[in-house]
């Protein structure tokens, strides 16, 4: 009975420290139709600001915690909301996905640069005091945490309802249009919600630092827990959020409790928040075919198949006279490149064509790769398989997350990424007990490997251009442009999305496949859920509409980590850099590419 | 008071507004009619400021507002009542009453149906209710100048008499207005002046023409 | 029988009744479905047409009842249906517009040609859908519609943002289409183009059925004038 109560206690703290993540993104959210996937990221780096006054520099706690979350942090918030947001108003659930993916990169680079990797503990508030309930210690900082949650429930409760700033805000979320004719200035509103937004991600990050550490990537995918409980909201009702955050926690605390500590239930109770997310959004209703208003973009121009052909002989060429010329690191480096290419080929069918936002691409290239290094032969059917594999289970997530669309969509693909990360590719289900595993290759030297790159990449790129120039194609525009069109005219849309959305994860696999026969030892650290996030921002910065967008986002996303290995402040500054061109560039969805065609060609 | 000059107007590439000129002197009130699709929700958005013009100018009590924003003209004093259930459904009846900033009670006396619902969700009353709830801001809020966009809409007969009455009273009061509606209605009964509006431009055709054809 | 029979369809927003217990049917030549502003027009479409699910009543199609059917498989039993509010394919081409419906139905692309000269849009085949005038946009609607070969089309409003002469070369397809056998419903505030064209008026006011008749009977029905001059 003790036990139980203490376990509720630990459930109620850290679903307290949830509810104040998650009632910060609900708050900007629902001011300005931005989902900001960089929210916990604003909490991260805040909590590394704390960390720099209030144990680096020896501030008094209480004056770190005011300075950065009553000062630092909705400045921040201020300025992402009248430099990035306010720009995207009305812009595609895509782009500001990306913006919001270009802030939590850009942040991590940051992060990176200022705070170099170093153990940093932070002290828990009033460590020195704590009670007693029955046999159970609640500590100072336990408390702490109650008290801000409940302090900030009563404080977004009052504002929202209590004044007539709180009134407009929700007034806003109805109807901005209408509120504007009221004499309401909807920009005002929203830079404050941004600004508390801010606030509450830096103070639910401080509160939860002494309990998950301070650690770039963990605090900052930490807040898909605040993502389900915003969605248990439906992103808008801050009452549902902060319950679907404390059930979260107690969730998670009695799956500590009550579970078995075999290896499967460990693995499970860290995926507890995805699958949660995951029925959150499957329990949402079907999402309704939208009608109404002509929605069109501008691809870069489709080569002819001869053009294709033309550029496929030439890629193969120059490689063919790279692997002469370059010795076998820089040979498996450009094999990478190509690699990466072909899953951004798959991103190019998925968003580009279909406009389908995936947040979870890199899982797939996962699953490929297990398949591929599980099978240990070095057949070409190996390849195929990881392919068939990786798109079946692309079918499976496809038929119930295809239910709903556009944010929900994207979040319920992350949720996937989420789940099969904690449940497969991190457990020894995927690698085994080591963790890694030995895959033999098809063709063994790395210019030989290279060239096996190219040639797939001119394969897949040639029938992605294929798929674009014909039937399908067509349909899978249709689609993106006018679903409700599409379904009077006979076309049925569920089976042309899902259909896309496997193929899509099929090629991933294939590309997964080759990235484990490239690497020879493949480990679980390779395919960390966190790879998502650069990867579609690559695909957009690079340009998401182009098979040459895929192969420049290949070589981009290839030099990354050789930037990092060689140069770690100035990979720190490139991720800033992407942070903010992806910010910038979101508005055009056909990347850098279609700038540098537009040079070649001026109209 | 109301003046548009030439007034060009559209969505993207493709012209809604062809050129309008509309006076509205002071005090009186216009009836702007004309068929679906003529422009007539295109010239209220422009007038309130959400959609820019074009070409061509206009002006509020002699001061150029193509630029203005909307809450900068509704902080003036320009009252706009878009067409639909231009209310805040998630708001309480009393909550969307104190947006309007003015005393409630004016309108409870008027529509009492509102005070009975007054904390209930506005979203969920009948449509003629939510059309009163949004036309209430035009009693409330003192307006210099009223524009009100297809306030019959869907609505009962009965229920668009009572919100004509309002209308007329307002008139007699002297508020500046342009009432726009698809169907002549009540609304010419109140008009000093009515005006048609016809593919995107003003037409002097009669009304019976517009809404059975030439062959009558 | 009747091509299209609506029985009984009510359609509920909430508390709001768009569509109140409307029952018609629809024959082959055209039928206009005329009515003020929210009378219930383009939501009865949408019933019909399978976007929408009704709160109440059937759908029957040839006498088969098609309630719970989805829209692609209405749309293979005969259904096509062009929108108020345009759903054209803004990214592809006007041709590769109609040559998506085309293929849905597995038609021959080179059709596509004949259709555009058909409504009078072949001079912008190759133009991306998003960047043609609102009538040529409309009637590149109604290109697609036909691509499928429907015995019954609903035709939202077509005549908005034509000019006259394009008007009246609508009228005469319209004319042609009928003569083919196909039944057609037209939504249209054009009132010359109703009573001009159709054989059979039904006249909505607030959701529910105000009158039906030919145009003449309509235009002599007081109901009808009350509900449109007061």
């Amino acid at each position: 009975m003790t036990a139980l109560l203490a376990y509720t206690i630990f459930g109620l703290v850290t679903g307290g420290a949830y509810a104040v993540v998650a009632g910060g993104l609900v708050l900007t959210y629902s001011t300005s139709k931005v989902f900001n996937v960089g929210h916990g990221a604003i909490g991260m780096v805040m909590a590394f600001l704390y960390w720099e006054l209030a144990e680096n520099r020896g501030l008094p706690q209480w004056l770190a915690l005011l300075i950065v979350v009553g000062g630092c942090a909705p400045v921040f918030g201020l300025l992402v909301e009248r430099f990035v947001m306010r720009r995207l108003a009305g812009a595609p659930v895509g782009v500001t996905l990306v913006a919001g993916v270009g802030i939590l990169v850009g942040l991590i680079g940051a992060a990176q640069v200022i705070w170099p990797p170093a153990a940093r503990p932070v002290r828990p508030f009033l460590d020195r005091y704590g009670v007693h309930i029955g046999q159970s210690f609640v500590s100072g900082h336990d408390l702490v945490t109650l008290a801000c949650a409940i302090a900030v429930a009563a404080g977004l409760y009052l504002l929202l309802n209590r004044t007539r700033t709180g009134l407009a805000m929700r007034a806003c979320v109805d109807a901005p249009e209408l509120a504007a004719l009221y004499g309401i200035r909807p920009h005002r509103l929203s830079a404050l919600s941004w600004a508390i937004g801010s606030a509450l991600a830096a103070l639910g990050g401080i509160l939860l630092t002494p309990v998950v550490q301070l650690d770039y990537v963990t605090m900052t995918l930490l807040v898909i827990t605040a993502y389900t409980a915003a969605l248990v909201g439906r992103l808008r009702s801050l009452p549902w959020t902060f319950a679907g955050a404390l059930v979260l926690g107690l969730v998670q605390s009695y799956a500590v409790a009550y579970l078995p500590s075999s290896q499967f239930w460990i693995s499970f109770r860290a995926a507890i928040p995805a699958l949660l997310l995951f029925l959150v959004l499957l329990a949402l209703p079907q999402s309704p075919l939208r009608i109404g208003g002509v929605r069109g973009s501008r691809g870069v121009a489709v080569p002819s198949a001869g053009l294709t052909a033309l550029g496929a002989a030439g890629l193969l060429a120059v490689v063919l006279v790279l692997a002469l010329l370059v010795d076998n690191t820089v040979a498996g480096q450009l094999a990478l490149a190509l690699v990466f290419g072909i899953v951004l080929l798959s991103m190019v069918l998925l968003t580009g064509y279909g406009g389908v936002v995936s947040l979870g691409q890199f899982t797939f290239v996962g699953v490929g790769a297990v398949t591929v290094a599980r099978l240990g032969t070095a057949s070409p059917w190996a390849l195929l398989l990881g392919a068939l594999v990786s798109g079946a289970v692309g079918a499976l997530v496809a038929l119930p997350a295809l239910r709903v669309r556009g944010l929900y969509l994207a979040l319920a693909t992350l949720g996937f990424a989420q789940l099969m990360d904690k449940l497969v590719l991190q457990s020894p289900i995927a690698f085994g007990v080591r963790g890694s595993l030995q895959v033999p290759r098809l063709v063994s030297s790395a210019q030989a490997q290279l060239l096996l790159a190219a040639v797939m990449f001119a394969l897949v790129g040639a029938g992605v251009l294929a798929v674009r120039r014909g039937r399908l194609g067509r349909r899978l525009i249709a689609v993106k442009d006018s679903p409700a069109a599409c379904a009077t005219l006979g076309v049925n849309v569920r089976w042309i999305r899902v259909g896309v959305f496997a193929l899509s994860a099929a090629i991933a696999g294939l590309a997964g496949g080759l990235f484990a026969q490239l690497r020879e030892t493949v480990a679980a650290s390779d395919f960390q859920l966190f790879n998502n996030l650069p990867l579609l921002l690559f695909a957009v910065i690079a340009g998401v509409t182009s098979v040459t967008g895929a192969l420049v986002g290949g070589v981009l996303l290839m030099m990354l980590p050789v930037l990092q290995s060689g140069f770690p402040a100035l990979a720190g500054v490139a991720v800033v850099l992407l942070g903010v061109a992806a910010a910038g560039l979101a508005r055009d969805p056909n990347g850098l590419v279609s700038w540098i065609f537009r040079a070649w060609r001026p109209a | 008071m109301i003046e548009l000059t030439d007034v060009h107007a559209g969505y993207g590439r493709i012209e809604v507004l062809r050129g309008v000129d509309l006076h509205v002197p002071r005090g009186t009130v216009t009836a702007l009619l004309g068929p679906n699709g003529a422009g007539k929700s295109t010239l209220v958005k422009v007038l309130s400021g959400q959609l820019r013009a074009t070409s061509g100018h206009v002006h509020l009590g002699g001061v150029h507002v193509n630029d203005a924003a909307p809450h900068d003209l509704a902080r003036a004093g320009l009252c706009t009542i878009p067409e639909g259930r231009a209310i805040f459904p998630n708001l309480t009846v009393a909550e969307n009453l104190r947006l309007m900033r003015g005393d409630p009670g004016i309108v409870y006396d008027r529509f009492p149906k509102l005070r009975i619902r007054r904390n209930q969700l506005a979203g969920s009353m009948s449509g003629g209710e939510q059309q009163m709830l949004a036309f209430s801001r035009a009693l409330i809020t003192d307006p210099a100048v009223l524009v009100i966009d297809e306030l019959s809409m869907g609505l009962a007969p009965v229920i668009v008499a009572e919100l004509y009455d309002v209308v007329r009273e307002l008139a007699d009061e002297g508020v500046t207005m342009l009432i726009v509606e698809q169907f002549a209605e009540t609304a010419s009964a109140v008009a000093d002046q009515v005006v048609v509006l016809k593919h995107g431009e003003i037409a002097d055709d009669d009304l019976a023409t517009v809404y059975f054809g030439g062959s009558e | 029988m009747s091509t299209l029979l609506v029985d009984g369809v009510t359609v509920r927003f909430g508390e709001v009744i768009a569509v109140d217990d409307v029952t018609f049917s629809v024959g082959t030549g055209v039928t206009g479905l005329i009515g003020p502003n929210g009378a219930g027009k383009t939501t009865l479409f949408d019933v019909v047409s399978g976007l929408r699910r009704p709160s109440s009543g059937r759908v029957l199609l040839d006498g088969h009842d098609v309630t719970a059917k989805g829209p692609h498989q209405r749309s293979r039993l005969g259904v096509a249906r062009t929108f108020q509010r345009l759903e054209v394919f803004g990214s592809l081409t006007v041709w590769e517009n109609v040559v998506v419906a085309l293929e849905s139905r597995r038609r021959p692309a080179r059709l596509a040609d004949d259709l555009l000269d058909r409504v009078g849009i072949g001079e912008f085949a190759g133009r991306q859908a998003d960047a043609v005038p609102t009538g040529a946009a409309r009637l590149l609607e109604l290109a697609r519609a036909l691509a499928t070969d429907p015995q019954l089309l609903l035709l939202d409003e077509p005549s908005s943002g034509l000019d006259r002469q394009e008007t009246d070369a609508f009228g005469a397809l319209l004319r042609e289409l009928t003569a083919e056998g196909r039944a057609v419903v037209l939504v249209e505030h054009d009132m010359d183009l109703v009573m001009g064209y159709c054989d059979h008026v039904h006249v909505l006011n607030l959701g529910r059925l105000l009158a039906s008749g030919t145009p003449d009977e309509i235009r002599a029905h007081d109901g009808v004038r009350e509900a449109y001059l007061g």
